[in-house]
């Protein structure tokens, strides 16, 4: 039994809580809204003219795989506020602890994999064909702080360019399929501006059966890393795409294992691999079909 | 309306290439400190005994060799923002949170075994342990920030030694995404691992077999 007085302190502080909450919610959906940036931008034909030198930095931040519970969507069911956010966090939560036996099991048997090394094998060869000059490369861990970026940009002269590829990797609990997902942005003549923005996603075939060590997942890795470039290279052979201008159809593609309806073109279908543009401007590449 | 905007524009100028107060230049403190006891709401059950591994008297351990074998000791994680469900999200900005020092950090960390009743005690009679911290990575999903820590044990057993992983989840909801708060988010992950090592180390001293 709790004695009547700790009952209000615990009482007080809930409401406090409450109260804090409330306002770091309504910061963060500020932030958000007001945080959305474009997601593509071409390179125009004069821009790409005057890239001579292309610096490629491709940040793996990941040092595993982030098994991340969805949340039950009752802030989006009921069109936001204080108490649904609450509810979607707490069962959130709940779900994630929930997976820990399965994450455990899963990244155990990947536990040496080294995300920038995978990278990095198959960056080499991927960018032997690319469009434009390729001068150095390197991948890191480190998403360059925000001072250490502006720096870089500044010294973007005299033809000189830098492209950075933020790379995310994650794996779908129930299908085990891996996705890549990349934001490339290119800056040059030393504005702070991107010249080039692009949204690329990749994703290969299920590896429920075959996940028994690190092999399959190595494998996968180095494959959406050459396909990531292949498709950075595509966009930026691009110049005339505009995004929002025509609504496209709807065409069926296969994702974590389900067919959806996308808003997309197709690029291109070669060696079970379909490749999307959609209306955004995002460059998809997915399985044709399951496995 | 107007005032919603200035705020989000203001917000944006000085959020979106911070992510919040997570500071991408200061590295973490990688001081562990164990979290507090849960404190039970009024109306909690109480929590079932029964659960808990039973404390051997005399469980004494040497710490022979402790490592930070992690493939990168730059950083552990960061705040990527993504929203996992949309097929066309992709990473458009984030911050990495810095790796301080890992040894500090996993000695701290073990330094706690003896209030999950492992003796930590440097005479020759008691069991050599080997523990090698392998991963530590934080991260936030949606209104919480989540750690995933792995530890690697070298148990004495009898007839030799057994190689175990232990993985520690850390989860708490994230009020200002601070430095802070992925320590505290870390230290829980860590806390979980160890106290898995420390219920494996009861058995190793009670004799018993260690599940693999």
């Amino acid at each position: 039994m709790v004695p009547p007085r700790e009952r209000e302190i615990i009482s007080m502080h809930a409401r406090w809580a409450a109260a804090l909450r409330a306002g770091s919610i309504a910061v963060a959906s500020l932030w958000l809204a007001a945080c959305a940036p474009l997601h593509y931008k071409a390179l125009g034909p004069q821009d790409r003219e005057r890239v001579r030198q292309l610096e490629v930095q491709v940040v793996v931040p990941q040092e595993t795989f982030v098994f991340s519970a969805t949340a039950p969507g009752v802030s989006a069911a009921l069109g936001g506020g204080l108490i649904p956010a609450l509810i979607d966090g707490a069962v959130q939560k709940s779900r994630q602890e929930a997976m820990r036996g399965d994450i455990s099991a899963t990244i155990d048997r990947v536990i040496d994999l080294d995300y920038r090394a995978e990278a990095r094998e198959a960056m080499v060869p991927a960018l032997a064909g690319f469009p434009l000059n390729v001068t150095s490369h390197s991948v890191t861990p480190r998403i360059m702080s925000k001072a250490d970026l502006d720096m870089r940009i500044a010294a973007t002269k005299d033809g000189k360019a830098f492209l950075r590829l933020l790379t995310h990797y994650s794996l779908e609990p129930k299908s085990m399929t891996l996705t890549t997902r990349t934001h490339a942005m290119l800056w040059q003549d030393g504005n702070p501006a991107p010249s080039y923005l692009g949204s690329i996603i990749s994703q290969g075939r299920a590896l429920s059966a075959a996940l028994d060590g690190p092999g399959a997942l190595r494998e996968q890795m180095r494959q959406a890393t050459t396909d990531t470039i292949r498709l950075l290279a595509l966009d930026l052979n691009s110049p005339q795409h505009a995004p929002g201008q025509k609504p496209k159809a709807s065409v069926p593609i296969l994702f974590n294992g389900t067919v959806i309806q996308w808003a997309a073109e197709q690029v291109s279908a070669e060696d079970g691999q379909t490749v999307v543009r959609d209306n955004g401007g995002a460059l998809i590449s997915v399985r044709t079909k399951v496995n | 309306m107007n005032r919603m905007r200035i705020a989000a524009s203001l917000l944006a100028t000085l959020g979106c290439s911070h992510a919040l107060a997570l500071s991408d230049t200061e590295p973490l403190t990688m001081v562990y400190e164990a979290p507090a006891p849960a404190r039970a709401l009024p109306n909690a059950p109480e929590e079932p005994s029964a659960v808990r591994t039973p404390r051997v008297e005399g469980c004494n351990v040497s710490l022979a060799h402790v490592a930070d074998t992690r493939l990168n000791k730059e950083t552990l994680g960061g705040s990527v923002f993504i929203m996992e469900g949309i097929v066309t999200s992709v990473p458009i900005f984030g911050a990495s949170v810095l790796g301080g020092d890992g040894m500090q950090w996993l000695r701290g960390a073990l330094q706690t075994l003896p209030s999950f009743g492992v003796r930590i005690d440097g005479s020759v009679a008691a069991r050599a342990l080997d523990v090698r911290l392998r991963l530590a990575h934080a991260w936030n999903a949606g209104m919480n920030l989540n750690s995933h820590v792995v530890l690697e044990a070298k148990l004495p057993q009898a007839g030799g030694t057994q190689v175990k992983r232990y993985h520690g989840f850390g989860i708490k909801l994230n009020w200002a995404n601070a430095n802070s708060e992925f320590m505290e988010t870390l230290n829980l992950g860590m806390h979980d691992a160890v106290k898995g090592l420390a219920d494996d180390l009861q058995h190793v001293c009670a004799g018993r077999a260690v599940s693999a």
